[in-house]
């Protein structure tokens, strides 16, 4: 899925999703894009990252 | 009809987050000092809480509700810290508790194989983020041992002419026995369809043998 982001303040980023497909062998299969919304960067630095976003869904990544 | 495991290839992540974002950036190290010995420590709290937890599916519900306790202490503590300048990155994911994102690692098998890494690709520079579930090709174990029984066989180009098939080497069965029961029996040679090329048993071998293997009985074992 595809979103277009923005900032708003040094933790807050919007995104709206713009489109999303699945990826095939016999080609991709483009599906409608849904959904907008916000996440919160509570914690970056050089590995981890924790978020929260606007339906409240709590995130932990690692930096690839 | 194409299996379901044919119908879903390794989704990348997209080039141009890849390329451009992936990996830690000179500054991100130095940035990091930004935090304190004690958020530092609500995080390895954090971490510890979602280490194992199969990125959320096996988060208890108690497990979960301390979880959002040590996040919103961290998030207090954190509170106003700038984070867009180290955002650029691809981004693995540890631990969810969006039911969209565990639907997809919970039910990969549904497509014939098991939820690869999930990545979330942010790139600042484009304003662009693309969440990429990766879905190898290569299916789930316990996905074939539901839904069919392994294939005794490499698939023969030509099941009706296996002597056609570049992978097949022929082999004859040349006898089954149980040797302690109570004396050694004989039993009958099961002889796979595929595994004996007419043209690789000799017309005297095939005199000698051709009670054994028929045309008929290499129905009635490709039936059974």
């Amino acid at each position: 899925m595809d979103a277009r982001i923005s900032q708003e303040g040094p933790q807050r980023v919007n995104f709206v999703f713009e489109a999303a497909r699945v990826e095939r062998e016999k080609g991709d299969i483009s599906v409608p894009p849904f959904g907008k919304g916000w996440f919160e960067n509570i914690y970056v630095d050089a590995t981890w990252r924790v978020a929260e976003d606007s339906r409240g869904d709590i995130l932990v990544t690692r930096r690839g | 009809m194409a299996s379901s495991a044919a119908l879903v290839r390794r989704i990348r992540a997209p080039s141009s987050v890849s390329a451009r974002s992936c990996g830690r950036r000179p500054g991100v190290a130095a940035r990091a000092a930004k935090y304190s010995a004690q958020e530092k420590a609500i995080l390895d709290d954090i971490l510890g809480r979602v280490d194992g937890a199969e990125r959320g599916l096996s988060m208890s519900k108690a497990g979960e509700v301390e979880l959002r306790k040590a996040v919103a202490a961290l998030a207090e503590l954190t509170k106003g810290k700038d984070t867009w300048s180290d955002l650029s990155a691809n981004w693995e994911l540890v631990y969810t508790t969006e039911k969209e994102t565990l639907f997809i690692v919970q039910n990969a098998s549904w497509f014939g194989t098991e939820a690869g890494p999930i990545y979330q690709g942010i790139d600042t520079e484009a304003s662009t983020l693309k969440c990429v579930p990766d879905l190898p090709a290569a299916p789930a174990p316990h996905h074939i041992a539901r839904t069919r029984a392994p294939s005794p066989a490499p698939p023969a180009t030509d099941p009706r002419d296996p002597a056609r098939d570049p992978r097949a080497t022929p082999f004859r069965p040349a006898r089954t026995a149980v040797p302690h029961w109570p004396r050694p029996l004989a039993l009958p040679t099961a002889v796979h369809p595929l595994a004996v090329p007419p043209a690789a048993i000799s017309s005297r071998s095939r005199r000698r043998d051709r009670s054994r293997w028929t045309p008929a009985s290499a129905r009635r074992a490709r039936s059974g």
